[in-house]
This record gives structure tokens, C-alpha cells and sequence, in this order.
């Protein structure tokens, strides 16, 4: 058999063992620091971000971003609720109809703008990805420093599925010049939420 | 002995003075991003010191952390494959594809199946085979191979994306990237709506979860995959990593090195099957456990594949990825690809100058140019180098090995020079020459000069 096959060979040739180092924590930042770079970084990755203050309406920031978006796809608790139902069997041909999608991110890392979405907070998988547009609500008290940090955050949560997305879809496979809205979406805004709404949202 | 050679094939692309130097200028550009994005982590020499002996210590136990990812991933649900080799990988795939009578399949990009020739093996058993990686979609529309593991369509430039593009899609003659993007984006999402199944390459496999993290900038893996009813996972033995918080290592190391980017637009963690689908692993060895077997070349297989060491090469940028003739191409091609056969690829570790730099950008610190070193001379003891070669370095070599013998071969090149122009550095004697010319000779060496002045020795 390949497996065992492979397996004996890797066993054979492997060598002896070497060290497996431990990971130090590096610098950590204040939430000014840390709100800061994280805008710092999505603007540098092609995305935009809006504050809600003052207990701003999310539908009401979504329609000044999206005037136009029609059908509209939310797996947020709030309004603006979603004018196309989308569940885990939705046929491909529909779900490349999805307009804007409205997802709840779990943490954003300040070092690279990058905001973990996974399974629990999605109607589906591909939700994220064939949006024409992408809105992320995300908590400024989710945010943490870097990547270490932001897996360490991650630890126990237990998901079939998820990603750290960083800006809209965008390539540079043409003389490298680059071209937002590659095969995914072709905007990402992230909504920064008043501290701590998100907590009272989840618990309720 | 080696029909063509890395110089012979990089003749033809050389040809083009004008396009040897866009190209040479458009790595060169990604790799000033890499220094601006690298130089602003404080910590990123620490991070590739972690990242090496991370790499280190896997290899070390590798086969305790494939067995840790199988059975994570069995325990998922995932449903774990082994090939030996292309042949055998390749069968895998298509008997997945046959069992559900899959027609088209949508790929993003995978260095792996593209070593495995894939997709003409598949193209050839009935199945439509579409890359969705815009880069890769191009190569695969002009009939080509990838050039750079990371820009696929970096010798291309956009006149050519056009005329192409307006040949198979039908689309009109306009060079404007944006223009090309969106035609390619609604070509390549028509076909990914309508996909019977996807395949993904693998950046990194954790043991300790059995998740497969899957990075691109285009979103076009996460489309496909999701889509489909079926998903099946290429990876070489290569990519497992022990646990979930080395992630945060590679992650911080992988985008940076490649193109400058803080980390790319998307980082895609596959653990569980979808409701209602199917996802498959193919782990595949392929020549790797042989060269897990050469303790000198052991650490190529620490590559993540992020290109950096392509882009900084003064001889990848001038010569162009397919005057490799390998998959991967470039420094960390010109030590990988002679493990697979030495005697079509012996002259990939002379295109080197030696000069480092690859080394000295490599996220996981593999001494490359130790190790293209290395290989020259099993090239050289296998007798893999031209008789001209080695005549010319057993000269070389008993002449600066004396003092006398070097002064008397520099008095002797330097008459030379001087009464018959022409016969040193003659183009059919020194291939050396053919595009150099030799500055005019010296009456005489330092050593003879020193030695007139300060009458010293």
C-alpha cells in the first residue's frame, strides 16, 4: 500500500529528531495603537472601514455605501435583514446572485487587516467570497496585535471551516498592476461597532 | 548528457533585450516590496530563525505528523488519499472525479499537480479541467506553463493577455488590466457556478487539527471549493506543520516574501466537509521522500513556496522561468529539480552566480547557494558536465592553484591580448565572451607594478 509504503520511507530518512522551538510572545499594543494600525493596514489592502457612533443604524450605513445593492444577504441580527434566503443547500446558481453579503467577523489582527469569519457566524460557506460586495461588522474590542495572537484568541473555537480575510479579492497577474475585485468580492468595508455591542448581541 | 540546458533555453528568451530587461524590472519591483513589507516587522529575523527550526523539527518527525493529520483529518470527516508518485496521484484524482461523474473540474493554482501534469492526464480521460487563478488561466489559455510559482503569467505582458483573451473569449483588443480582470472574472465565475468538482493546492496541513489552509488574493480557491459538490486537496508530504499556532509564523513570513502584502486577501482554513459534499486530501510523495533521504539537500524541503528567492535571483530575473524547464523554477528549482533526475536538470545548479541574495531573502533560511554548490559537484562526479567544463576547470584550477603558473598565464593572456586581439575571448572558443567585450589589456599586473615601485617581495 502507498500509505505505508511512504510512511516506512519517510521513517527511514527522516534522521533524528530536532528541537521544536517555542513561539515568544512579541510586542503587544493599546487599543489606540492597535484601532490605528488596523485601519493603517485595510486601507493599505484595498479596504475601507466606517465607525458606528452614536448608536448609528447599520442599514442605514450600509444604504450610503451600497445605494444600489439589491439583493442583499445578512447573517447579522439586525436590519438591514436580507432580501434572498440563503441556507448550507442553496444552489450554486443563486448564491452567485448575492449582491452584498453582511457577516459578523470574530476578530481583526491590526497587523495586516486580516478578519476571522468562520462557520458560525455564516448561512454559507461561499457567502463571503461570491458576494459582489463584502460587509464586515467587527467589534474594536476583538481586535488583537498580530498573527500569534490572533490564532492564541482562536484557540478552542471549534469550526468546520474558516478564514481570515484582508481587504476585497484583487490580483496583479496582469504586468503586476493591481486589480481590486479579482474572482471575489469587489469592495470590503468593515463596520468598527460601538465597543462591546457585539458581546450583548451574541449573549442575546 | 542533458539535451538542452538552462543557457541554451535561456537564449531564446534573451533574445528580447528589451523584454529581458521589463522582466528583470518587474521582479525586481516585487522584490523592493518584499524589503518594505519585511523591513517594517520588527521582529522578522526572529521569525524566520522560528520558522527554520520549526521546519526543522518537523521534517525530523515528519512521519509521526502525517499520521496526526490523517487521523485528524479522518475524524473531520476528510477522506485521506496517498500517492507515491504523479502517476499514482493522478489516478487518484480521476477515480474520485469517474465515481461521481464529474465533467468539469475548476482549479485554483497547485504547483503540486502541475509537477504531476495533471491536467493533460485529465483532459485526456473526458474531463474539462478550468484553472481559475487569473494568472494561471492565462497560462493555461496560451498553452503554456506557469513561469514564476507565484505570478504564473510574469513573462506575459498585457498586449499579449489581450490579443489572447480576444482569440479564446471573445472579448475586445484592450490591454487595460482592469478591463482584462473583469472579463476573466465573469468568464472564470460562469464556470465556477457550474463546476462538478474543485481542486486546491495546500500552503500548510496542521497535525494537530487536520486543517488544510489554503491562501490566494483572487478568492478564487474559496469560490470554487465552496461551490462545488466536491473538493479535493493536492498536497505534498511537504506542507504538514505541527500545530495551529505555527500558522501564525509562516502566515506572518509567507505574504510578505512573496509580494509585499501584510498577508493575502484570504486565508482559508478547511477542516470539515460542507453539509451535504465531499472534501478529499491526496497526500503525495513524489520524489520527496528521496530527497528526505540526501542529508545535504534535506532542507529544500522546508520551501513554503513563496517565490522570493525567484525574484530576487540576478539569473531567474534575466532568464525567465522557462528556461528552467521545471515545474518550479528559479534558486529553490535548481535544487529540488535534480533530486527528481539528475541527468535532465544537471545544469539547472550552474545557473547560479552564487551570489546569495536568495538565501539571504528566504523566509525558512534554506542555504540555498550552499546547496546549489553541493550539487555541481554531484553533477560533476556523475559525470553530468560537458568535457569542455571540466577541462576548463581542471586548467583553471592547476593554474591558480600556483603562483608562478598564474604569473605566467596572465603575462602569456596579456600578450595575447595585445599582439592578437581576437584569440582570447573569441566567441566560438568562449561562450563567456559572446555578449562581453574584453577591456583593453594592461602592459602589466599589479604584482608586476608593485614589484617595479616598492621593489618589495
Amino acid at each position: 500500500m502507498s500509505r505505508d509504503a511512504i510512511l516506512a520511507a519517510v521513517r527511514a530518512y527522516q534522521g533524528d529528531e530536532r528541537p521544536l522551538p517555542a513561539i515568544p510572545a512579541f510586542e503587544s499594543e493599546s487599543h489606540d495603537a492597535l484601532l490605528a494600525r488596523f485601519k493603517a493596514a485595510l486601507g493599505q489592502v484595498g479596504g475601507r472601514w466606517v465607525e458606528r457612533t452614536g448608536g448609528r443604524d447599520l442599514a442605514e450605513i450600509i444604504r450610503s455605501h451600497y445605494p444600489d445593492a439589491a439583493s442583499i444577504v445578512s447573517a447579522v441580527d439586525e436590519p438591514p435583514s436580507s432580501t434572498l434566503a440563503i441556507a448550507a443547500d442553496t444552489a450554486p446558481a443563486e448564491l452567485v446572485r448575492v449582491e452584498l453579503a453582511v457577516l459578523r467577523g470574530r476578530l481583526g489582527v491590526a497587523e495586516n487587516a486580516a478578519v476571522w469569519v468562520d462557520e458560525a457566524q455564516l448561512l454559507h460557506r461561499a457567502l463571503p467570497f461570491v458576494a459582489e460586495h463584502c460587509v464586515l461588522l467587527l467589534d474594536p474590542g476583538d481586535l488583537v496585535t498580530d498573527m500569534h495572537a490572533a490564532y492564541a484568541a482562536l484557540a478552542g473555537r471549534r469550526s468546520g471551516w474558516g478564514a481570515f480575510i484582508s481587504g476585497p479579492s484583487k490580483t496583479a497577474d496582469i504586468e503586476q498592476s493591481l486589480v481590486i475585485g479579482a474572482q471575489g468580492p469587489r469592495t470590503l468595508l468593515v463596520v468598527l461597532d460601538e465597543p462591546g455591542r457585539s458581546l450583548r448581541t451574541r449573549a442575546g | 548528457m542533458n539535451p538542452e540546458t538552462h543557457a541554451t533555453a535561456a537564449t531564446s528568451f534573451l533574445r528580447d533585450a528589451e523584454r529581458t530587461g521589463w522582466h528583470d524590472q518587474a521582479l525586481w519591483f516585487v522584490r523592493q516590496k518584499r524589503d518594505l513589507a519585511a523591513h517594517a516587522v520588527p521582529e522578522w529575523e526572529t521569525l524566520r530563525d522560528l520558522a527554520s527550526a520549526i521546519k526543522r523539527h518537523t521534517v525530523s518527525r515528519l512521519a509521526q505528523y502525517l499520521e496526526e493529520f490523517e487521523r485528524r483529518a479522518a475524524d473531520n470527516g476528510v477522506v485521506a488519499h496517498w500517492a507515491r508518485d504523479a502517476a499514482e496521484h493522478n489516478a487518484v484524482v480521476l477515480g474520485i472525479l469517474r465515481g461521481r461523474g464529474v465533467r468539469r473540474l475548476v482549479k485554483s493554482k497547485s504547483m503540486l499537480t502541475e509537477e504531476c501534469r495533471l491536467n493533460p492526464f485529465l483532459e485526456r480521460n473526458g474531463v474539462e479541467v478550468v484553472e481559475t487563478d487569473l494568472g494561471e488561466r492565462i497560462v493555461q489559455l496560451a498553452g503554456e506553463e506557469p513561469s514564476h510559482i507565484v505570478m504564473p503569467a510574469i513573462h506575459r505582458k498585457k498586449e499579449e493577455v489581450a490579443a489572447l483573451f480576444h482569440r479564446t473569449l471573445g472579448t475586445r483588443e484592450d490591454p487595460d488590466p482592469v478591463y482584462l480582470a473583469e472579463a476573466a472574472r465573469r468568464h472564470l465565475r460562469g464556470l465556477m457556478a457550474s463546476a462538478d468538482a474543485a481542486l486546491t493546492g495546500v500552503n500548510f496541513a496542521v497535525a494537530e487539527t487536520g486543517a488544510m489552509v489554503v491562501c490566494t488574493n483572487e478568492g478564487n480557491a474559496d469560490v470554487g471549493a465552496h461551490l462545488a459538490p466536491v473538493h479535493i486537496a493536492s498536497m505534498g508530504l511537504d506542507k504538514v506543520i505541527p500545530r495551529t499556532e505555527h500558522l501564525g509564523v509562516f502566515l506572518r513570513l509567507l505574504a510578505r516574501s512573496a509580494t509585499g502584502q501584510p498577508v493575502t486577501a484570504y486565508t482559508s482554513h478547511f477542516v470539515t466537509p460542507r453539509p451535504g459534499a465531499e472534501l478529499h486530501v491526496v497526500i503525495v510523495d513524489n520524489g520527496r521522500t528521496a530527497q528526505l533521504g540526501r542529508p545535504d539537500f534535506r532542507e529544500s524541503l522546508h520551501c513554503i513556496r513563496c517565490g522570493a528567492c525567484l525574484n530576487t535571483c540576478p539569473v531567474y530575473r534575466r532568464s525567465g522561468g522557462h528556461s528552467y524547464g521545471v515545474t518550479v523554477a528559479g534558486p529553490i528549482g535548481a535544487i529540488v529539480a535534480p533530486g527528481l533526475d539528475l541527468a535532465a536538470h544537471a545544469s539547472l545548479p550552474f545557473a547560479s552566480t552564487l551570489c546569495g541574495s536568495c538565501a539571504d531573502v528566504c523566509p525558512v533560511k534554506i542555504d540555498i547557494p550552499g546547496q546549489l554548490y553541493r550539487w555541481r559537484q554531484v553533477a560533476v562526479a556523475g559525470g553530468q558536465v560537458s568535457w569542455r567544463k571540466r577541462l576548463g576547470m581542471r586548467l583553471l584550477g592547476a593554474t591558480l592553484a600556483s603562483v608562478s603558473r598564474y604569473e605566467r598565464a596572465g603575462r602569456l593572456v596579456r600578450l595575447l591580448l595585445r599582439r592578437a586581439p581576437g584569440v582570447i575571448g573569441h566567441p566560438a572558443l568562449d561562450p563567456w565572451s559572446r555578449s562581453r567585450e574584453l577591456p583593453p589589456a594592461p602592459k602589466e599586473s599589479f604584482r608586476e607594478w608593485y614589484r617595479r615601485e616598492r621593489g618589495a617581495r
